[in-house]
């Protein structure tokens, strides 16, 4: 991690383990229910203010000068904080579990946020030009009242558009709040301007409005097509930014670079090529609940430049995803070793569809944990491997019909573009979870079924290992000691269960149960570590399952 | 002690209270913060062993800390958020994109005064065609300059009308000819106060291929200079060539000159950085306006260069050679000024300009060049070559000086590329090969 890259605070960290502060006992879960929901929705007054996103400013410190700062502060890598004893994420504010806990139909994941997903009748009326953002586009009204930006695709056909439904669709399912994206197609006709419509303070009319439809790509049948993306709910409190707290929030106690959901979104984000992850295109709203008071949301807003964005320099194309814009690092390193190393961006394969998705089909030169956005983001920066595989856990339950369902969303005018999209995203999908499902336990879905234990292996079940050449082995930890459980035991398919011991104790006694899972010659990741209470003879339940951990070695608990 | 332990207190006072504003967003005072909620139900995670031992650097390079975060990023945050939030940055955007622009630049070359520069640019000047360029340097009240320049571009071809005035007084005479001590010691400097006028038409005709013709006439006179502690050009020939000045030193002179260059690179014109070869050669007459029949020269030479992009990825190695000569073709000598100088040809860019001057000099140059960002590419030579007496008489290997050196080139070189470049530079093998020159460049050159 960048955090600690200082050789002095390195190797006086090592003097520190070294000199005997090493093997902490291992700390105990309470007896208490696992903590789904993080009330952070507590309606507070006055509303906070509207912050100012200054981008250039957010580029500029995060490449150069929070870096610089950074270097002389020697921050520790630590866990995220509001990871719950499940090893999970709380519903939120910022996140609620939905494809990662629950089974979600494809019905479920086309809707995504929207209500409905017919078009929003006609006329569309435009109220103001867009002059932000990578894509040209526009503020209209529908016939229904409710508000919309529009953008039409640029240099690409049909990529922005798409991508603008299709990765927020993936990003809902994953659990963030996004608004509701569709492909839409119109006529000229339909859109018009209103009389006081105007663009970065100018008046905008109908030549403006035509050089924006003229801009639009067409579909097979003539009509013109755009994106259109709902007003998400709420009064704009401007962009959350992925470090720090709001002064003005009292409910926002965890700064953002340790909130897991905002670390994990690096996960995301380098599977859909998601580089523009910045303040800018994120979006907080005042949730009015009533005189006066509210709290606040926090959306993604922006992710149309997911899959490939392309601009005219060839150059920077090739190093999006991985390379910053101006990486000082890879600048430094590729002058010092005279550009001989060969990178990913040095010549890579334009396939097939270049013209819609750039490289992004290029899969195998995808390295997950080597992926970079636009410019250094402080969250993505403090990224540990437990936060990583937190998300490749949730990314590991899209099955291919899923995708399927979200990217037709894209309404392609060509099929073969969504299956090379489908293609693409399945392929990303199985490299991220080779990186980060199998070296901490991708044992999920941690339950008591009577007198066992059962989980299902992720690995399994998302296709990465067969069944088959899958091998499992437990251990109970207790205040009598070790006990084997069972060793190298197979099963047919994804749940994999565990008898528990029955000791029998007098008062409610902790335990502690370590499932390996393995594929012999492939990998051997550290145990899951379930955390329980044996509850005396008689007691319902028998058992209580308090606490998850993935330890990233197998040196048993102290206890 | 006491000194000492309340200047620790307050390093680490102010470093606890930085770090906490830089984790915290600005704002009005608002109601009390939640408790913190107890997530997993175990309390806060126990503190890391080494934390406590990170307070060693942190107070070590607290200055280092608060320099960084208050003096410039506090600062410079400040800046660019008000000026993003009135508009300011928005504005300079689209004043970029506009016909009209006007950028400020900085140039240092080690050994010459620095200068900053303003450069105006006016596309499409009162027609489609036409471009009108103005640059302006300061260095100081010796060190000025001004060029105009008006460019019609039609097609593959261009004319451009061009004026210069330039004064600087620190100019380097290092010397004339192989046999000259041309060493840092022995360097001196001189001043120099030029006008010139030139036409130029350029004709882009196959790939980077170029056709050039220019005409111009210009009027130097020279005086003594002075920078860095180096003696007067005068006071150098004293002492070590019996007084005698170099050629058209005392009187100055105008001269009339023209120019036809031919250039044919196979080189795609889309790419700055591919293998191909590139030869090139030109000849340049040009007479003293006061003494037409007396004081003629002719300049002329020749480049060749072989470049491959065999490791792939624009990763270009290339074999450059240079030969330029300049013939006297009257008795009364060449200006010192018309003659070879390798350093501010870029021949030899080691050394100075004007460190090395002769009546011919030739180079074999070993060039790589690779990208290391998306505008920057690295550069790499190793350079062997020098100058000598006319038509390269009485060459012999033991003349020839050696230098190489790394650098950072921009990838558009535009009319003011950036450049970054550390190079050495030897003495001739016949006085030990040693280096003696270093060569540092850094910021925008002015190549109006």
């Amino acid at each position: 991690m960048s955090r600690t890259t200082s050789s002095l605070a390195l190797a006086l960290a090592v003097l520190a383990v070294a000199s005997g502060c090493g093997a902490a006992m291992t700390r105990r879960f309470p007896l208490r229910e696992v903590m789904w929901r993080d009330h952070d929705q507590q309606p507070f007054g006055p509303r906070p203010r509207t912050a100012f996103n200054p981008y250039l400013w957010d580029a500029v410190d995060n490449t150069l000068f929070r870096r610089s700062s950074e270097l002389f502060t020697y921050e520790l890598d630590r866990e995220a904080l509001n990871v719950n004893a499940a090893d999970e994420v709380p519903d939120s504010s910022w996140f609620t579990n939905r494809i990662g806990r629950r089974p979600m139909s494809r019905e479920e994941l086309a809707l995504g946020p929207c209500r409905s997903l017919e078009q929003p009748p006609f006329p569309w009326r435009v109220l103001r030009g867009k002059h932000d953002g990578s894509s040209p586009g526009a503020v209209i009204e529908a016939a229904d009242g409710r508000r919309y930006v529009f953008k039409v695709d640029f240099r690409q056909p049909e990529r922005a558009t798409a991508a603008d439904v299709i990765a927020t669709r993936i990003l809902h399912a994953i659990g963030y709040y996004v608004p509701c994206n569709q492909v839409v197609f119109f006529e000229p006709g339909d859109v018009e301007v209103t009389p006081d419509a105007t663009m970065g303070g100018a008046p905008y009319g109908a030549e403006q409005l035509e050089a924006l439809v003229a801009a639009s790509g067409r579909a097979p049948d003539g009509r013109r097509r755009a994106s259109l993306s709902l007003f998400v709910e709420g009064a704009p409190l401007g962009g959350w930014r992925f470090e720090g707290r709001r002064a003005d929030d009292p409910n926002d106690v965890i700064d953002h670079q340790h909130r897991r959901e905002t670390r994990g979104m690096y996960v995301a984000s380098s599977w859909l090529n998601h580089v523009d992850a910045r303040a800018e295109n994120n979006m907080s709203t005042w949730m009015e609940t009533g005189d006066g008071r509210g709290y606040v949301r926090h959306y993604v807003l922006d992710a149309g430049d997911s899959f490939g964005i392309g601009w005219h320099e060839d150059a920077l194309v090739r190093r999006l995803g991985h390379s910053h814009y101006v990486d000082l690092q890879h600048a430094l390193e590729d002058f010092l070793t005279l550009g001989l190393a060969n990178r990913p961006w040095t010549e890579p394969a334009r396939g097939e569809a270049f013209e819609v998705f750039a490289y992004y089909p290029n899969v195998e030169d995808y390295v997950p944990d080597q992926w970079r956005n636009g410019y250094p983001n402080p969250a993505f920066e403090r990224r540990t491997e437990r936060d990583m595989a937190w998300m490749a856990r949730i990314v590991s339950r899209f099955e291919r019909d899923d995708l399927e369902a979200i990217v037709a969303l894209g309404r392609w005018s060509e099929p073969r573009h969504g299956a090379i999209l489908v293609g693409t995203l399945w392929g990303r999908r199985t490299r991220l979870l080779e990186r980060w499902l199998t070296r901490l336990s991708p044992l999920a879905d941690v339950e008591l079924q009577g007198d066992r234990l059962c989980a299902t292996d992720l690995a399994v079940r998302s296709g990465i290992r067969g069944a088959h050449a899958r091998r499992y082995r437990a251990r109970a930890h207790g205040a009598a000691g070790r006990l084997s459980i069972g060793a190298g035991w197979r099963v047919t398919g994804p749940e994999v269960c565990v008898p528990l011991p029955r000791r029998s104790p007098r008062t409610s006694a902790y335990l502690v149960i370590d499932v390996e899972a393995s594929t012999e010659g492939r990998d051997h990741p550290a145990p899951l570590r379930a955390h329980l209470y044996e509850h005396p003879p008689g007691s319902t339940p028998a058992f209580s399952l308090v606490g998850v951990e993935r330890p990233s070695t197998a040196a048993p608990p102290r206890l | 002690m006491a000194r000492i332990i309340a200047l620790t207190f307050v390093v680490i006072s102010l470093a606890g209270a930085a770090r906490a504003s830089a984790q915290a967003e600005s704002g009005p005072a608002r109601p009390a913060p939640r408790a913190v909620p107890d997530y997993d139900g175990r309390g806060a995670p126990p503190e890391d062993p080494a934390e406590p031992w990170m307070w060693i650097p942190r107070i070590a390079t607290g200055p280092l800390y608060l320099v960084s975060e208050y003096l410039v990023r506090a600062p410079v945050g400040w800046l660019l958020t008000e000026l993003e939030a009135s508009g300011a940055i928005a504005a300079v955007e689209r004043y970029l994109q506009q016909d009209f622009v006007v950028l400020p630049v900085a140039y240092l070359d080690l050994g010459m005064r620095p200068s900053v520069r303003v450069f105006a640019t006016w596309r499409h000047a009162l027609h489609d065609a036409n471009q009108l360029d103005v640059s302006a340097g300061f260095g100081g009240t010796d060190t000025l300059d001004a060029r105009l320049v008006d460019t019609v571009t039609v097609g593959d071809v261009s004319v451009s009308g061009r004026l210069r005035a330039i004064r600087r007084d620190d100019y380097v005479y290092g010397g004339i000819g192989p046999g000259a001590d041309n060493t840092v010691a022995n360097r001196a400097r001189y001043s120099e106060s030029l006008v010139e006028t030139e036409a130029r038409l350029d004709w882009r005709f196959w790939r980077r291929s170029r056709l050039r013709l220019t005409a111009g006439y210009d009027s130097r006179g020279f005086g003594d200079g002075r920078e860095l502690g180096d003696p007067a050009l005068t006071a150098r020939q004293q002492q070590l060539e019996g007084g005698v000045l170099p050629e058209g030193f005392e009187e100055g002179y105008s001269a009339f000159r023209s120019r036809l260059e031919l250039v044919v690179d196979t080189r795609p014109a889309s790419r700055p950085l591919a293998g191909g070869v590139r030869v090139g050669m030109y000849a340049a007459p040009g007479f003293d306006v006061d003494h037409p029949s007396q004081r003629r020269w002719m300049a002329w030479g020749g480049h060749l260069m072989l470049a491959t992009d065999a490791l792939g990825a624009e990763r270009v190695l290339a074999l450059e050679g240079d030969t330029h000569l300049v013939e006297d073709l009257d008795s009364d000598g060449v200006p010192f000024t018309e003659l070879v100088d390798p350093g501010r040809d870029g021949v030899l860019p080691a050394y100075l300009p004007g460190q090395l001057r002769g009546r011919s000099a030739a180079a074999l140059t070993v060039r790589y060049r690779w990208p290391i960002w998306v505008f920057l590419d690295g550069s790499l030579f190793f350079s062997m070559g020098s100058v000598f007496d006319a038509r390269f008489d009485g060459f012999v290997v033991d003349d020839l000086r050696y230098s190489f050196g790394l650098g950072v080139d921009a990838r558009d070189a535009g009319d003011h590329p950036f450049v970054l470049q550390v190079a050495l530079g030897s003495e001739t093998f016949a006085n030990g090969g040693e280096i003696t020159s270093v060569r540092v460049l850094v910021g925008a050159r002015n190549s109006l």
